[in-house]
């Protein structure tokens, strides 16, 4: 069953406002948008659940990343979530999780699945590619690249070495 | 303006059939699938666009992986798309690039945009995280644990050192 289109856009003012929250650092307003505070990220299988974890995550990343704006590129709305495509960018300027600050910028597109529950917005699920912010901040290299290529070979030197035999032996 | 019922049926059935087509390797299938054949990898930058470029993606990658195969786990229909959420799994039994196999396998979380324009298929966009796969394949370490540390010290360390710096100064 499709939504209705006020419903529609009553989401999409939600998360609109969540993310100007966000980029305001206004944390507090950005916890009030959710009825149930929860982040879950795909890609390290992190998750935050309840306005504590949830809000701690946001200091976390407020201190590595102060600066960080996140622009909307589209929002997909569907029957039970809406889908945001958009690019956040950053200057590694604090302390993140035992890496000194880099001084240096990311940008990086992402897609964030905004789940709601009729009105009531319960969870934001995110996909993202950790390899381009890490490589933007020059802390890993691209593994295709020469240099990523060398690097691996030096790191992994049993992985690489056992794949090169099984491809000359055909195995 | 949301899509029709008949016509998230009919987007419905051409997603499902560019899944399963590529599960049976049926490439020639899968193809047919689209309008226009374009893919976009968000993570990595790359587009393939046309049937020669797509064609010689599907090469690539099941010469790289030639087991590889999808799960769906959820689809979402928004106006002008369907977005599924996936896990894509197979083993490294092939030169993927310039990196020799590893005989390792992978499991991939995946968010794959199918873009439509009416009934017609016209891009697949597809947001991922390479680490997931790099470290499955053993050719990257998570940064953040305790060998991936050391490891970024080691290999990286003008980064590392210039942000020591900048920690213990201040700036």
């Amino acid at each position: 069953m499709a939504i209705l289109d006020s419903a529609a856009t009553r989401r999409e003012e939600l998360v609109r406002k969540h993310v100007e929250a966000e980029n305001a650092a206004d944390y507090e307003t950005a916890l009030a948008t959710f009825q149930h505070p929860r982040y879950e990220y795909v890609a390290t299988d992190e998750v935050y659940d309840g306005a504590e974890e949830v809000m701690a995550h946001w200091r976390e990343l407020d201190r590595a990343f102060p600066d960080q704006q996140i622009e909307i590129v589209a929002l997909h709305t569907a029957d039970d979530a809406v889908l945001m495509e958009a690019v956040a960018r950053g200057t590694h300027t604090g302390p993140f999780r035992g890496l000194p600050p880099t001084g240096r910028r990311f940008e990086q597109q992402f897609l964030a699945i905004f789940v709601f529950e009729g009105d009531a917005l319960v969870g934001e699920r995110v996909y993202y590619d950790t390899a381009t912010v890490l490589q933007q901040l020059g802390i890993a290299r691209d593994a295709a690249s020469l240099t990523g290529r060398l690097e691996t070979a030096a790191t992994h030197p049993l992985t690489i070495s056992r794949g090169i035999v099984r491809r000359v032996i055909g195995r | 303006m949301a899509p029709s019922a008949a016509r998230r049926k009919k987007r419905e059935e051409i997603v499902r059939e560019h899944m399963d087509s590529e599960n049976r390797h049926e490439f020639d299938a899968t193809l047919d699938t689209f309008g226009h054949p374009r893919y976009e990898l968000i993570a990595t930058g790359e587009i393939y666009d046309g049937t020669e470029e797509v064609q010689g993606y599907y090469d690539d990658t099941r010469r790289a992986f030639p087991d590889q195969r999808n799960e769906l786990l959820a689809l979402h229909h928004a106006d002008d798309a369907v977005l599924v959420e996936a896990v894509v799994r197979g083993t490294h039994r092939g030169p993927l690039r310039s990196l020799p196999p590893t005989g390792r396998e992978f499991e991939l979380p995946i968010l794959a945009i199918f873009v439509f324009e009416g009934d017609d298929l016209v891009c697949e966009r597809v947001y991922f995280d390479q680490t997931t796969v790099l470290r499955q394949l053993g050719i990257a370490r998570d940064p953040l644990s305790l060998t991936g540390r050391l490891q970024t010290v080691v290999t990286h360390p003008l980064t590392i050192g210039r942000g020591v710096v900048r920690q213990a100064t201040g700036r």
